[in-house]
């Protein structure tokens, strides 16, 4: 079959617009070492009260030498526990690792305009590690659809500077 | 536009070819002759947007949103 030219050459560009899309992706996750959620663990829903999760909250720990933070969150239909009732308080520039996981139904956990955006799902632990480079508020907001009230599933991260973080609120 | 073309098919004309309809184009290129510039040259503005749109989502938008998750 004979192609004309110009649709030999858009055939080849098309061709080569998919490459360029998976080069990327191949060199954002190579290169440039972006993470996403990844398997991290299944818990029994029904039973988080014998687990962190029943006492949910900023945690303070030591690792390789640094203090770091572990946040654990409950997303219950229609609020973040820590988040939504009192913010979640974090000191930037250290090491925070958020442990989120749901006893009910399917939630989001997205803190708008960063990359931090996670499923929260019933009987799994949704985690990831972040680094806040400044003291500021972040909004969350819950991006899955989880009842009539999900619209108003908001609450908020309060990042602080160190010297201003307040460690009464930590939880055991 | 002509009145042929602006006949419904159903009208006269149907039955005939777009050639016996328009009997006055008389030059028959070959497909190597028929060089569409301006659609080439569309095509490749909107490839061109394609890919600054794909570079500005990915790089600056999603892997330059700190912060970002890190482990
Ligand atoms: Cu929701």
């Amino acid at each position: 079959m004979h192609i004309h030219k110009f649709e030999q050459f858009w055939i080849k560009l098309s061709y080569g617009l998919i490459a360029f899309f998976i080069a990327t992706v191949i060199y954002g996750f190579v290169a440039m070492d972006l993470k996403v959620i990844g398997d991290s663990g299944t818990i029994d829903p029904q039973n988080l009260q014998d687990t962190p999760f029943g006492n949910p909250g900023v945690r303070e720990i030591i690792k390789n030498g640094e203090t770091e933070y572990e946040v654990y969150v409950q997303t219950i239909q229609f609020s973040f526990v820590p988040g939504t009732a009192q913010p979640i308080e974090v000191p930037a520039n250290h090491r925070v690792t958020f442990y989120i996981t749901s006893p009910d139904v399917l939630h989001g956990f997205d803190v708008v305009g960063t990359n931090l955006n996670t499923m929260t799902i019933p009987g799994q632990i949704s985690k990831f590690t972040t680094i806040f480079p400044e003291a500021r508020e972040y909004g969350i907001v819950c991006n899955e659809y989880c009842g009539p009230a999900h619209h108003v599933m908001e609450g908020k991260i309060n990042v602080v500077p160190e010297s201003e973080f307040d460690k009464s609120t930590l939880v055991e | 536009m002509s009145d042929e073309l602006s006949q419904s098919p159903d009208a006269a004309g149907a039955d005939r070819s777009w050639e016996e309809r328009n009997p006055d184009i008389e030059r028959e290129i070959t497909i190597d002759e028929f060089q569409p510039k301006g659609t080439l040259t569309l095509t490749l503005i909107y490839f061109a947007i394609v890919v600054l749109m794909w570079i500005f989502m990915y790089f600056v938008e999603f892997a330059g949103n700190a912060p970002s998750i890190i482990d």
